[in-house]
């Protein structure tokens, strides 16, 4: 594929204007869709199909009418393309406003939101508390945090209880993400705070797809729950804060003492900054981690010849014991796993931007003001940079076949001055749950439970996902099990399922 | 005695709309709620048994008291008239009879060379795809080489053009019927334009069959399916087969194994291309054990792991996912009550995800079928030939079939499946990928010079 022409932007603004006389390029082709609705059912009805099915037909920019405010909107997949909108020219594509203004009700001025100027003071303020000196403290929490879900798996496994893979994955990144921020505090009151915690986002990621909606002055049913809801955790988050700063005694190494002490020229952040940025980790760091691991373990039940592969290095390297931060580096398996699960099916699947100016990609016209959507999912499924893109195969990541790999072919953590702050830390907890995971059990998805991907703010599953876990130490494949049902208790209906009694 | 737990469905209509929405969907999940043996209720009175005991009672022991339900029969016979596949009772035996030496070993084996010269054909012609760099739709080629491969082994007879008129009609055919045994009034009864469509199908597998067939009169053979036909003495009048009765038998083999075949090649390379270790392994094997040479007989014993991967392909997706029977009887099965004149259902799609017996069922895991992993588990927990007295008389052709096609295609391409491409199963008449399944060529010998 050649080169995109990228012409440098244009100043036309009104939509009075003719296009054609002032920005190059032609129209992107796309789908019609139906009349006057366009594509705005298919949108609804399978967005993350629509988009693929887009750009399978149509190539490296699609451009897809409909009726409604979003529309038309332009999706651009080629890697180049979202090395333009990502980095090269990235102070025309800011976040898509209404998307923003939902953030903004959720963490105030926090880093995923804020723009310009107090941006960049903000993260130059926020960076060091992801720095070398907190992550062997953040992998012993994530050690443990990991170990105490798994003791509860494994007396599930023994009683062969089924397991709610995406509900657990949640609670295992909210308990790592809560310690992370507050350590003490959160293990003194974790099941109030992550209530706290889940009753906010619960409504917040309902709100994320309206494009349209009440302003949040107004107090509706819905509007009421969410601001109460929301008071609840900016209570404790505030609580938590102050006694911090009262205190001011040398504290447990966590992300909020980072924040606290955090200096840029002599100026620290104000109190409510600091809520707003404790916030911004809890929203933007744990359905995420929660999305990213749950996908990996789909993937990995699925695949049992890359499964058994990485039991072998596990064993080998580890031995039984639990990890630690340091050991990630001797296992190279778990890091190329997980980065083929993250290109398959990566949690922020979707990102939207909306350019100030008119311009130019591939050589199609990107008009002021459209929505520009860029979705790992369809990138990462590119054939020019991912030989056998539907494929799950780790041995890609082998650095002898990712050399020459155009850097914005994969973006799960988005790029360029915006990429997310805390990736090491997202691939770090993954690397250790995946690891601890594997190491002692296998899970398996639940036979005719269908894992069907459901495209939210992560990349959810329409029905959940189900799977049993097996101990690795008890033998993997029990012979007996299968002739003794055959032969004695081919109990009539005896539900597979349920016959092993119920969770405890 | 009690009845099989099931779902209540509408008080009305039952469970007939899950069912005639997602056939396989719903029972998968209602092995999941109700268990080894599940009853649904409403105007289509359905009993679906799951478990591999059950299974065997009512495929193995107990077979004759489970027939197919006649309105199957009947529907079949339209395309098939009162050969094999849908004979009952002695008619059947006679064809059945008939028909066996026909897949005897070996004169299976001579067959060998036919499928590796056809398959190579088509190779050849994916050369030139590639060389467009257009993706391929395998879900046709497979098709088309499937009932070459059919024609030529079975019935010694190469259709050459007349192949791209029978597929379709036949294609076309079955989805008619499909339509027909699941819908509420016979749609072939309704005059229509699809109805007329399914006559002209008809019609056009005459066309194609009945010259075939005078063809081959003229013609000494060498033991394949027309040639015994051809010689064939009916038993109780000491006449020779007519040609009708001739193109009821070989029209049955065209219904029984072609689309079959060819969906399993699909998912195979589906599966493959998703699972690239797994594409790799098969890889390794084709090239260890043939190097770069055309496959014979003495290899396939040593394609082992190819094997495995077609075997698995057919769990996870088996080209015939359904079996009706009609209890002739009472007859009680798990302590449940089946009353005569109930439609009893085997699903191999379900069977072979039941847990107790497939170890991380949704996983496409080849070697699960090692002996020492296999050993233990009941034959009919897996059954995609079917089992019993009916069980499918080529399941030995199409497993010498299918391993040859699958090491040569590995051995001179890996295909990949074309990024974004959703692809759903349909279950018709058989499992079949329901739209095309584009995969991109990779000649082998381009991969290495890359490298």
């Amino acid at each position: 594929m050649s080169e995109p022409t990228i012409v440098a932007p244009r100043r036309s603004r009104g939509a009075q204007q003719r296009p054609g006389l002032r920005a190059r390029g032609t129209q992107a082709p796309g789908p019609r869709g139906l009349p006057i609705v366009g594509n705005a059912p298919s949108f609804q009805r399978d967005l993350i199909q629509t988009l693929l099915d887009g750009r399978r037909q149509y190539g490296d920019v699609v451009r897809f009418p409909g009726v409604g405010p979003l529309f038309p909107v332009y999706l651009v997949s080629h890697p180049d393309g979202v090395k333009h909108v990502l980095q090269d020219h990235c102070h025309n594509y800011p976040k898509t406003p209404f998307v923003n203004d939902r953030w903004r009700a959720l963490v105030g001025n926090g880093l995923i939101c804020s723009e310009g100027e107090f941006w960049r003071s903000q993260r130059r303020l926020v960076q060091p508390a992801f720095h070398r000196h907190l992550v062997t403290r953040l992998g012993e929490i994530m050690v443990d945090s990991t170990e105490s879900l798994l003791q509860q798996w494994e007396a599930m496994a023994d009683n062969g209880v089924e397991i709610e893979l995406a509900k657990d994955m949640t609670r295992l990144a909210l308990d790592v993400l809560g310690r992370a921020c507050f350590d003490a505090e959160w293990q003194r009151d974790a099941d109030a705070m992550s209530l706290a915690v889940h009753a906010t986002i619960g409504d917040a990621y309902r709100r994320f797809g309206q494009v349209i909606s009440i302003p949040d002055r107004v107090p509706t049913p819905a509007n009421r729950r969410f601001a109460a809801a929301r008071a609840e955790l900016d209570g404790i988050i505030y609580r938590v804060v102050d006694e911090r700063i009262r205190q001011r005694a040398p504290h447990s190494s966590d992300l909020l003492e980072a924040l606290l002490t955090a200096t840029d020229d002599g100026v620290r952040m104000s109190r409510e900054q600091v809520r707003n940025e404790v916030m911004t980790f809890m929203f933007g760091g744990h359905e995420t981690v929660a999305s990213g691991l749950t996908w990996a373990l789909v993937l990995l039940s699925r695949h049992p010849e890359v499964t058994r592969e990485l039991e072998a290095e596990i064993d080998q390297v580890l031995g039984g014991r639990r990890p630690t931060v340091e050991d990630l580096e001797s296992l190279p398996t778990v890091e190329r796993v997980l980065k083929e699960c993250l290109r398959l099916y990566p949690p922020v699947w979707l990102f939207s931007r909306t350019p100030v100016e008119d311009d130019v990609i591939a050589g199609h016209r990107i008009p002021a003001g459209a929505m520009v959507l860029l979705s790992p999912f369809v990138t990462h499924r590119n054939q020019e940079a991912w030989p056998n893109p539907e494929g799950f195969d780790p041995d890609r990541w082998l650095p002898v076949n990712s050399s020459g790999r155009h850097r914005f072919a994969w973006f799960p953590f988005s790029g360029g001055p915006r990429k997310c702050i805390g990736d090491q830390f997202g691939l770090q907890e993954m690397q250790i749950a995946l690891t601890m995971i594997v190491q002692r059990l296998r899970i398996q998805l639940a036979s005719g439970h269908p894992v069907v991907p459901q495209p939210g703010i992560t990349l959810g599953h329409q029905h959940g996902v189900v799977v049993t876990a097996l101990r690795r130490t008890a033998a993997p494949q029990p012979p007996s099990r299968g002739e003794a049902a055959a032969q004695s208790d081919a109990g009539p209906g005896r539900c597979p399922f349920r016959a092993a009694g119920s969770p405890s | 005695m009690p009845a099989p737990p099931g779902p209540r469905g509408n008080p009305v209509l039952g469970s007939i709309r899950e069912i005639q929405r997602d056939n396989i969907g719903t029972f998968m999940s209602a092995f999941r709620s109700y268990g080894d043996i599940v009853r649904f209720r409403g105007p289509l009175k359905i009993d679906l048994v799951v478990h591999p005991e059950y299974v065997k009672h009512v495929l193995h022991e107990q077979h004759k008291n489970y027939p197919r339900p006649s309105v199957v029969q009947e529907k079949l016979s339209t395309i098939v008239g009162n050969g094999l596949v849908a004979a009952e009772g002695k008619q059947w035996r006679r064809s059945r009879r008939l028909a066996q030496p026909a897949f005897h070993h070996d004169r299976l084996e001579r067959c060998v060379q036919t499928i590796t010269a056809t398959t190579a054909d088509m190779l050849d012609s994916w050369d030139a795809s590639y060389a467009r760099g257009r993706p391929i739709d395998v879900k046709s080629q497979m098709m088309h080489l499937s009932l070459q491969n059919l024609a030529r082994s079975l019935f010694a007879s190469d259709l050459g053009a007349e192949v791209d008129r029978i597929e379709p009609a036949v294609a076309h055919a079955l989805q008619f019927t499909h339509r027909r045994m699941t819908s509420p009034i016979d749609p072939y009864r309704i005059p229509s334009r699809s109805s007329r469509a399914f006559a002209a199908s008809l019609e056009t597998i005459n066309s194609v069959l009945y010259p075939m067939i005078s063809a081959r009169r003229r013609r000494d053979g060498e033991g394949d399916l027309v040639r015994l036909l051809l010689d064939a003495l009916d038993e109780e009048t000491g006449a020779s087969y007519t040609d009708r009765q001739i193109r009821d038998e070989v029209s049955g083999f065209f219904v029984a194994g072609h689309e079959t075949v060819s969906s399993a090649l699909t998912w195979t390379c589906y599966l493959l291309s998703l699972n690239a270790v797994s594409w790799r392994r098969v890889r390794a094997e084709v090239d260890t054990v043939l190097g770069g040479r055309v496959p014979t007989v003495t290899d396939i014993p040593a394609l082992q792991y190819t094997t495995m991967a077609v075997q698995e392909a057919m769990r996870l997706f088996p080209p015939i996912f359904v079996y009706m029977r009609c209890a002739a009887q009472d007859d009680v099965i798990g302590g449940y009550g089946i009353p005569a004149g109930r439609w009893v259902v085997v699903c191999p799609y379900v069977t072979h995800r039941h847990p107790e017996y497939w170890e991380n069922a949704e996983a496409f895991d080849p070697e699960r079928f090692l002996p020492e992993r296999s050993s233990g588990r009941p034959r009919t927990a897996y059954l995609p030939f079917g089992a019993g007295p009916r069980k499918c008389i080529g399941d030995s052709f199409a497993m010498l079939q299918m391993p040859l096609v699958m090491a040569m295609i590995v051995q001179r391409f890996r295909l990949d499946l074309v990024g974004g491409l959703k692809v759903v199963p349909e279950p018709a008449i058989s499992l079949r990928p329901r739209d095309p399944v584009l995969m991109r060529l990779t000649r082998v010998q381009d991969e290495a010079v890359a490298s």
